[in-house]
């Protein structure tokens, strides 16, 4: 296997699902947005609200746009550039692949039919709203087919292994395995939290651009509306992605442990083991650069108590593990999710205690930027599951370098693709912001 | 290999006629130009995409003994069409959305290529997939068939009255 090549394809998986998983996000939620904000037009009869509804809708359907063009290309990779998985677990993991395009036809349908009737006189507020609850249904039961095949990638099970080859498989228990209920409890609030506070940051900025003593004009009463549902909304997200976050430790403690020490970079077996704040891999062992370790926490996360014994990288052959820069990403996502965390509980407070303060433009910077925090939280999560399996691509039955295509050399598309979702991202920028520049609702609520 | 047959062959065939629909539209617009978008089917676009992975998926997935030769046959002139697609969907959401002038310049004539480009490569691929099954006659996985065939049903009889509604709309 040429290195350079299973480099350039690890490269061209990785920007597209970078690049995807940002319309995920978004495709995921705004539906929930939307039919949450046009069900209380409904009820409480205020056209303003459902005016948002509808506002969010376009660029939902927008969204879709690139987001299915990005779905479909990374369907042909999975497919194509590593043909080794589906040779060795097609047979077991397929189902989710054939039932995540009855979810996408549901999607697709009904998000097509959802936008093209609004205000259409012979369908009722409330059937329309309907309409919308399938959107919502397809798109995550995309997610979770999806996520049940990462899940089945990371923790292979439903089938029995005779002379190297998938025998008794079982389809329905590898679709709806633990670990793919863990990753698909744990990934949904964290994609709702992110791109609820992106639509809540958009708002909170252009208060922020408004003349300070006009931001709680009434005017503007809508859009102070919005961000404190928003926040809200993100804020029961974030205790959900808190929880979901502590069963994934004690998950990946039990069956993933070393992922868990790269991530930790945890080098020894113990009890009382320590969590590791900043540092980096270094020579034989050992840690550089500043850090600091809380005695016994990693070992409470665990398994609740300091008496857990952790495994650590010492029991794993250095091939078997995956790169240590893992431990990184990890240091920098609690950082990002840590002044999240404030930025939301700030909010909230200020909002109780202090409601004059909220227009402070601090305060609304601070909301405007958590969006894209949050975005990167979720991209980084992804880097840490990904790379964190290295170097299985099936753990412990298949290796990267042999899920890879033998016959063709992906490189060249290793550039064109990217080029493509460049395009398209600035493309889908521009389109955003004229929907936003022609539709943005205004008034008082 | 019957109704592996079917399932992936309906797909293509239903891709094939919502596509060249949507290529049709795709030229008609360059002499006759709207203001809006009405000139084109916007609102059919993902789930003419759909039937493209529906499509892809069952032939991946039905035959992944044989992924390696599938794989390798189809291999380029999947991702030539998949990069047409995407020039497709970007200057869709330029002519559609960015642009304030419906004016037809070469954004318009690649949108339209771009169509006939995708549908040649796919056409391609189908073929040398179809090729690839006659020569080789792989096994298929017949295990998902029982769990498949059902759901589709039902799916497909939840979304036939909408489907027919999307299509016979232009926006």
């Amino acid at each position: 296997m040429n290195p350079e090549m299973l480099h350039a394809a690890r490269i061209l998986m990785g920007d597209s699902l970078g690049f995807h998983i940002i319309f995920v996000l978004f495709g995921l939620t705004l539906p929930i947005l939307v039919s949450w904000f046009e069900w209380m037009g409904i009820r409480r009869k205020d056209p303003k609200l459902i005016a948002v509804a509808k506002f969010w809708s376009k660029i939902m359907a927008l969204l879709v746009i690139t987001g299915v063009i990005s779905g479909t290309i990374i369907a042909l990779q999975m497919s194509l550039v590593w043909p080794g998985i589906l040779k060795f677990g097609g047979e077991v993991i397929g189902l989710p692949f054939m039932f995540e395009t009855y979810a996408f036809l549901i999607e697709a349908v009904f998000l097509a039919l959802y936008m093209s009737t609004w205000n259409n006189k012979k369908i009722s507020p409330k059937l329309h709203w309907v309409l919308g609850l399938f959107v919502i249904l397809g798109s995550n039961m995309s997610a979770y087919a999806i996520t049940s095949i990462n899940g089945w990638m990371n923790l292979p099970s439903g089938f029995d292994m005779k002379d190297g080859q998938v025998i008794n498989a079982d389809v329905v228990q590898a679709m709806f395995s633990n670990v793919a209920l863990v990753e698909f409890f744990h990934s949904m609030p964290g994609y709702y939290l992110s791109a609820a506070l992106t639509v809540a940051g958009l708002y909170a900025l252009k208060l922020w651009r408004v003349n300070g003593k006009d931001r709680l004009k009434p005017k503007y009463n809508l859009d102070w509306f919005i961000i404190k549902k928003l926040v809200i909304f993100c804020a029961v997200m974030f205790v959900l992605s808190a929880i979901t976050a502590d069963i994934t430790g004690k998950y990946l403690a039990k069956n993933e442990p070393v992922k868990l020490a790269a991530i930790e970079l945890n080098y020894a077996t113990r009890d009382n083991a320590p969590l590791l704040v900043g540092g980096v891999a270094g020579e034989n062992n050992t840690i550089n650069g500043p850090h600091i370790e809380i005695p016994g926490a990693l070992s409470v996360l665990a398994g609740n108590t300091p008496n857990t014994v952790v495994q650590g990288l010492d029991e794993f052959a250095k091939s078997d593990r995956p790169p240590l820069y893992v431990h990184t990403l990890f240091d920098v996502k609690m950082t990002l999710i840590n002044i999240l965390a404030v930025i939301i509980v700030g909010f909230l407070v200020l909002w109780k205690w202090r409601p004059n303060l909220l227009k402070n433009s601090a305060v609304l910077l601070a909301v405007g930027v958590s969006g894209f925090i949050a975005i990167c939280i979720v991209e980084l999560g992804w880097m840490m599951t990904e790379i964190g399996r290295q170097p299985w691509a099936i753990r412990g039955y298949l290796t990267t370098a042999e899920a890879l295509t033998k016959t063709h050399d992906i490189t060249t598309f290793g550039y064109l693709f990217p080029l493509s979702y460049l395009l398209l991202f600035i493309t889908t920028i521009l389109a955003v912001k004229k929907i936003v520049k022609n539709n943005s609702v205004k008034g008082t609520k | 290999m019957i109704w592996a047959l079917i399932l992936f062959l309906v797909p293509v065939a239903l891709f094939v006629a919502a596509f060249l629909y949507e290529t049709f539209l795709s030229f008609i617009r360059l002499k006759r130009p709207k203001s809006g978008k009405e000139s084109y089917v916007s609102a059919t676009w993902e789930v003419t995409h759909t039937l493209l992975v529906f499509a892809v998926v069952m032939l991946l997935m039905l035959f992944t003994k044989s992924i390696d030769g599938i794989a390798s046959a189809i291999f380029v002139s999947t991702f030539l069409a998949a990069l047409a697609l995407a020039v497709r969907s970007i200057c869709y959401l330029q002519i559609f959305y960015v642009r304030k002038k419906q004016k037809i310049n070469w954004v318009d004539w690649t949108f339209a290529l771009s169509h006939v480009v995708a549908a040649l490569l796919l056409v391609v691929t189908v073929l040398k997939a179809l090729l690839f099954l006659y020569q080789n006659k792989p096994d298929v996985n017949e295990q998902f068939i029982p769990f498949f065939i059902p759901g589709l049903i039902l799916v497909l009889v939840v979304c036939f009255v909408p489907l027919l509604m999307l299509y016979r709309t232009k926006n």
